[in-house]
């Protein structure tokens, strides 16, 4: 026993700088995420405003079977997922392909240029875009379909059409975020030991095998890491986006969980259901992010922990 | 220098010709707005196509630089912007460097308990009497630490800090330098990449940030810009101006609306190019050999 | 679980820790966090912060106002609100969240057990006594108001009795919400005159007529540029909630003897709900037809509010829904709109008859908390927000900062370009607390020369020279106003039909078998009771 508590703080002492430094952090979570959290319990309450959410009365699982019995919540669950999918197929590599690309820019101004370029969607918000793109596509008076019709084509009503609606999502938001999300490879890239690359162009390695097989292993672990974190994040398909480019004439396939969470619980101001679809979605993204954490330790790759 | 082949050649092409669409496409409506702003309605009803236009004027923009509410909105994002970060990148460091260490016991439950903040949070109510009861509520502080330090971030930060190889503390470790002054003198500069990474990501953030003003403060001195170039832009905008008896300075609210975006976007463009040369590489060589 | 108990009893002593830090930060930070500490007391008293005033009677009582306000007005020493404060002896907080978010911020606010004095609800169509306000209400957070509004003249003046009875609740038919009085709008048509001009042809109005400028609008190339992008008519909706074609279309669906509201009998006399209603399936297969022969903008049933105006305003499309003051309100859009478009009344049905459906003229109302102490100096705010006096300051400003001069008779501005620019950072619409006395505001926005006041004289006497009032009661028989909540898929399911139909997705007889099958059942209980209260009204 004392053996025990003696190494302990044994331990604890010649590691005493990282645990203080590991304070700060902490009391933050404790008190900015932990503290609040005790509102998830409104899930499993009738929510009155002047009773608050302590007072208010328990009903159990009665919002979740209400959720589960509404026809929209499965419409809205594929919708979410499927989306999702979608633009993590399509969305996950791009930035990752900008990265490498520009990185092999041996113009360094032409770089820098480009580079800049690339990330000026990011700064304007979804409600601009939004606005701008709607205007774009709108067959009445889109620039995108006044040019159709000067090729002969007949105007397409994109926003209308069911089958455009995700591809247009997909599109717009590696459009607008890809060029962003490159950034964070371009500081991996940057930590990559240049004396792989010395070394593997004395070898006679090509541009592309250099690429192949030295930056792209050197930043496998940034990769992996991104992807578990982007598969937790299955349930969240960007609210701004999806809100601005909704219409009831797309709303059976542009209808997603945070959207409709926005609609009934906040604007409603149905906050205990509101909270029930949130907790329905953290369930599940949490699920696919300790799912695909423990996938990457089969591998044998570093996970989140 | 040594010679390209033929297949350097390809590549090259490949990589200038995808890199260099991708950025005219990015440019595009960003060139459409600054240019609309300038131009006379007029001139852009009859070619909305037409992106450079014949004439050029300034009224919106002189009109916008008389809204005092758009220079109030400036301090505070300004501020909320610039300690936000500072408070950002400081407890990342200091928290994901610890994180970074596989051996140090506790770390994997602290890890899986950051990470749970990602999926669950109290929702709208809880956060507001937090930020009531902290004494945060109506001021700039409510719009600086809630969410200044995220489990996101803080992950990517830790495996970034894990990638060093650590021979390089090693070396100073047998120096008798402790952990603190590792990470100031050692992790810090190896690291700069990704502190310009974070640094950008966050400030990005803050300048964006809106909603958490509406929510924990009640004034309007304390709102940042970009809830006022919303609230000014977007459909109900609209709908105040309308409400309103006309300025007839001969400026439509369209070209009003677009050098709002523009005034509203533009400082951040004009310091992201001083991040870029973090993540140029040969910085990294140069701190590891110097 | 102990885990868990030392968790939070650390993370308790964490924030105290925490916020008296923070308490010292902030204080040398910001010049706001002096008087910003003293409003945030503890969240769980429910009481408005009014201890300070109660003890002295003589010392004007403070009211915090919480009110949807435009994001161009500055409220911090504003001397509008000073003069208000000065005519009606109060002190004014105002709380004014960004008109975009402003339902999100309410239900916080409403849910945080800390109310403000006076709140404002905009709810839905401007009755403020929607569904949240009845939840409020049912909660016990609200005020009920009726045995106190006998005693304040202005308010039982201005607020009509419609008016009352249209916020009365519908759960136990108490007052908790003073309506918000607002000018009379007569719902009509734009229409783009120089293009008319153009073509040579006259106003529509009827049907016929009305099919006819449409097509010449949409084929004819009105704008004469020789592209083939025009569109006869368009529409817009507020929101997801409502299809676009119901949204004040009042203009075309008076040709189908078609009210947009409820509270009106149909052509043989008898209350029913719209989707029963002689006109109903004919004004669709109207729209539908509009559509097949592209003479509508396509995006018709999708424009978000407010962009059928900037269609209108860049030429695309001639004719949209709007009210008699939409003219002159464009110009802050467009300069000149006044000589390029004109205001012109509902079309006329088959009989000949324009119907202008006028309901009770509404903007939202105020809320006041049960805890409320001062529940009486607050109603005699409101009294005074409803005499022409407040009105007028509200709305015009105060003379020599906002304008030069004013003429109460014929409601003449005039301004400098600095008071004009002035204006719209201390006051607007939004401001007052009630926006018409007797049905009337200060001024007409934007009137500000003699010739365009007049251009809105003549053409409103002119619309309701064609026109024939109808006064529609307001309709507070529960089960009709809550089929969004009752039948929400339903409900979803109709709109999408409706849609459907239009756009020939599917056929009039698959429309109909739904509304016979599913539709009319479903709401047949909720039609009954409406009826039921629409006859006892008429008694």
């Amino acid at each position: 026993m004392a053996t025990t508590t003696r190494k302990a703080f044994r331990y604890l002492n010649k590691k005493k700088y990282l645990y203080l430094m590991l304070i700060p952090g902490i009391v933050y979570f404790l008190i900015f995420n932990y503290v609040p959290m005790y509102g998830v319990i409104i899930a499993f309450k009738d929510f009155n405003f002047a009773k608050g959410i302590f007072k208010s009365s328990w009903i159990g699982f009665q919002n979740f079977k209400y959720m589960f019995g509404l026809s929209d919540f499965y419409t809205v669950f594929w919708n979410s997922l499927s989306l999702s999918f979608l633009k993590l197929l399509f969305g996950f590599p791009f930035p990752i392909l900008l990265a490498l690309l520009l990185n092999e820019m041996r113009n360094r101004t032409y770089q820098k240029v480009t580079q800049t370029l690339i990330y000026l969607p990011h700064f304007i918000s979804w409600v601009v875009i939004g606005g701008i793109l709607v205007n774009f596509l709108s067959p009445s008076w889109g620039v995108l379909n006044i040019f159709l019709k000067q090729i002969g084509i007949e105007p397409i009503f994109f926003l209308a059409d069911h089958a455009y609606f995700q591809p247009l999502v997909v599109l717009s938001s590696i459009w607008k975020d890809a060029g962003w999300e490159s950034i964070i490879y371009l500081a991996a890239i940057a930590s990559v030991n240049t004396e792989l690359y010395e070394a593997a162009s004395i070898d006679g390695a090509g541009r592309l095998r250099r690429l192949w097989y030295i930056t792209l292993p050197g930043i496998k672990s940034t990769i992996i890491i991104l992807l578990i974190l982007k598969l937790g994040q299955i349930m969240n398909n960007g609210f701004e986006q999806i809100f601005v480019l909704q219409n009831p004439m797309n709303l059976e396939v542009s209808e997603v969980f945070e959207t409709y969470a926005y609609r009934v619980g906040i604007l409603g101001g149905r906050f205990s259901f509101g909270t029930t679809v949130g907790l329905f979605t953290s369930v599940i993204g949490l699920i696919f992010l300790l799912a695909s954490n423990r996938i990457a330790k089969w591998f044998k790759e570093d996970g989140i922990w | 220098m040594k010679i390209r082949s033929k297949g350097d050649k390809i590549f090259d092409f490949v990589t200038y010709s995808v890199i260099s669409l991708f950025a005219l496409a990015c440019l595009f409506p960003f060139f459409y707005v600054a240019a609309f702003s300038v131009t006379p309605y007029s001139e852009y009803l009859e070619h909305p196509l037409k992106l450079i236009p014949y004439h050029i004027e300034f009224g919106a923009y002189r009109q916008i630089f008389n809204m005092s509410v758009l220079w109030t909105g400036y301090k505070n994002t300004i501020i909320i912007t610039v300690v936000g970060v500072a408070f950002n990148i400081f407890l990342l460091l200091i928290t994901a460097y610890p994180l970074s260490k596989p051996d140090l016991k506790g770390r994997n439950v602290i890890l899986v308990l950051i990470t749970f903040t990602m999926f669950f949070n109290g929702g709208l109510i809880p956060n507001f009497y937090l930020i009531r009861s902290l004494d945060l509520y109506n001021t700039l502080w409510s719009l600086i630490l809630p969410g200044v330090l995220g489990a996101y971030n803080l992950i990517l930060m830790k495996s970034f800090i894990g990638n060093i190889p650590p021979s390089l503390e090693e070396s100073a470790s047998i120096d008798g330098a402790n952990e603190i002054t590792i990470l100031a003198r050692i992790i810090v500069p190896l690291s700069k990449p990704a502190i310009a990474t974070f640094v950008i990501f966050h400030a990005v953030t803050q300048w964006n940030t809106f909603f958490n003003a509406i929510i924990y403060t009640s004034k309007r001195d304390l709102w940042p810009l970009m809830l006022i170039v919303r609230d000014m832009v977007v459909d109900s905008g609209g709908v105040a101006r309308d409400m309103m008896d006309a300025t007839n300075s001969g400026v439509t609210e369209f070209t009003i609306k677009m050098a709002i975006i523009i005034f509203a976007t533009l400082p951040i463009l004009v310091v992201y190019p001083f991040m870029q040369k973090y993540f140029m590489k040969g910085m990294l060589i140069g701190s590891i050999k110097g | 679980m102990g885990k868990k108990g030392k968790n939070l009893l650390s993370s308790l002593a964490c924030i105290m820790l925490l916020s008296s830090v923070l308490a010292a930060c902030g204080s040398n930070n910001e010049e706001s966090t002096a008087s910003s500490s003293s409003n945030s007391a503890s969240p769980s008293s429910s009481a408005p912060a009014s201890a300070s005033q109660s003890e002295g009677k003589a010392e004007s009582v403070t009211i915090k106002m919480f009110n949807r306000v435009n994001a161009d007005v500055v409220i911090d020493n504003n001397p509008v609100i000073a003069e208000a404060e000065k005519l009606a002896n109060v002190k004014l907080e105002i709380e004014a969240p960004p008109i975009n978010n402003y339902v999100d911020k309410l239900q916080v606010v409403m849910a945080s057990g800390d109310l403000p004095d006076l709140i404002y609800n905009w709810g839905t169509a401007g009755n403020g006594a929607d569904a949240n306000m009845e939840k409020w209400a049912q909660n016990g957070l609200l005020a009920s108001l009726d045995d106190k509004i006998g005693n304040y003249p202005n308010l039982m003046k201005n607020i009509t009795k419609e008016m009352w009875d249209a916020v009365k609740s519908v759960n136990d038919g108490k007052t908790y919400i003073i309506p918000r009085p607002n000018v009379v709008n007569h719902w009509g048509y734009v229409i783009n005159q120089q293009w008319l001009d153009k073509l040579g042809m006259k106003t529509p109005t009827t049907l016929d007529e009305f099919t006819k400028v449409v097509t010449a609008f949409t084929k004819e190339d009105p704008d004469g540029n020789g592209q083939d992008d025009t569109y006869g008519v368009s529409f817009s909706g507020p929101d997801l909630g409502r299809n676009t074609i119901w949204n004040a279309s009042n203009f075309l669906t008076a040709a189908f003897s078609l009210p947009v509201t409820d509270g009106v009998k149909d052509t043989d006399g008898n209350y029913k709900i719209r989707e029963k209603m002689s006109g109903y399936i004919p004004y669709l297969t109207y729209l539908k037809k509009l559509n097949d022969e592209k003479l509508i903008d396509p995006e018709f049933l999708i424009n978000k509010i407010y962009v059928d105006n900037e269609k209108l305003n860049q030429f695309k499309v001639g004719i949209t829904y709007g009210h008699q003051y939409a003219v002159l309100g464009n110009i802050s859009k467009l300069p000149d709109s006044e000589k390029i478009f004109s205001y012109q009344g509902v079309l006329k049905n088959d009989k000949g008859v324009a119907s202008d459906w006028v309901t009770p003229a509404m903007w939202g109302g105020w809320m006041i908390p049960k805890d409320s102490k001062n529940i009486d100096q607050i109603l005699s705010f409101l009294d005074w927000g409803n005499t022409t006096e407040a009105n007028t300051l509200f709305q015009l400003g105060i003379k020599g900062l906002t304008y030069e001069s004013y003429d109460a008779a014929t409601k003449a501005v005039t301004r400098n370009s600095d008071q004009t620019a002035k204006l719209t950072t201390l006051t607007s619409a939004y401001m007052t607390p009630a926006n018409a006395i007797n049905g009337d505001g200060a001024s007409i926005q934007n009137a500000d020369t003699p010739e365009k006041l007049n251009v809105y004289k003549t053409q409103l006497e002119a619309a309701l020279k064609q026109m024939t009032i109808v006064n529609v009661p307001a309709v507070r028989s529960p089960k009709i106003l809550s089929l969004n909540a009752s039948i929400p898929d339903l409900v979803k399911k109709k709109d999408d039909y409706e849609i459907k139909f239009i756009t020939g997705a599917i056929s009039e007889k698959q429309f109909k078998d739904f509304l016979e099958k599913e539709w009319y059942p479903a709401t047949a209980d909720a039609e009954k009771e409406y009826v039921d209260f629409m006859n006892s009204v008429g008694k």
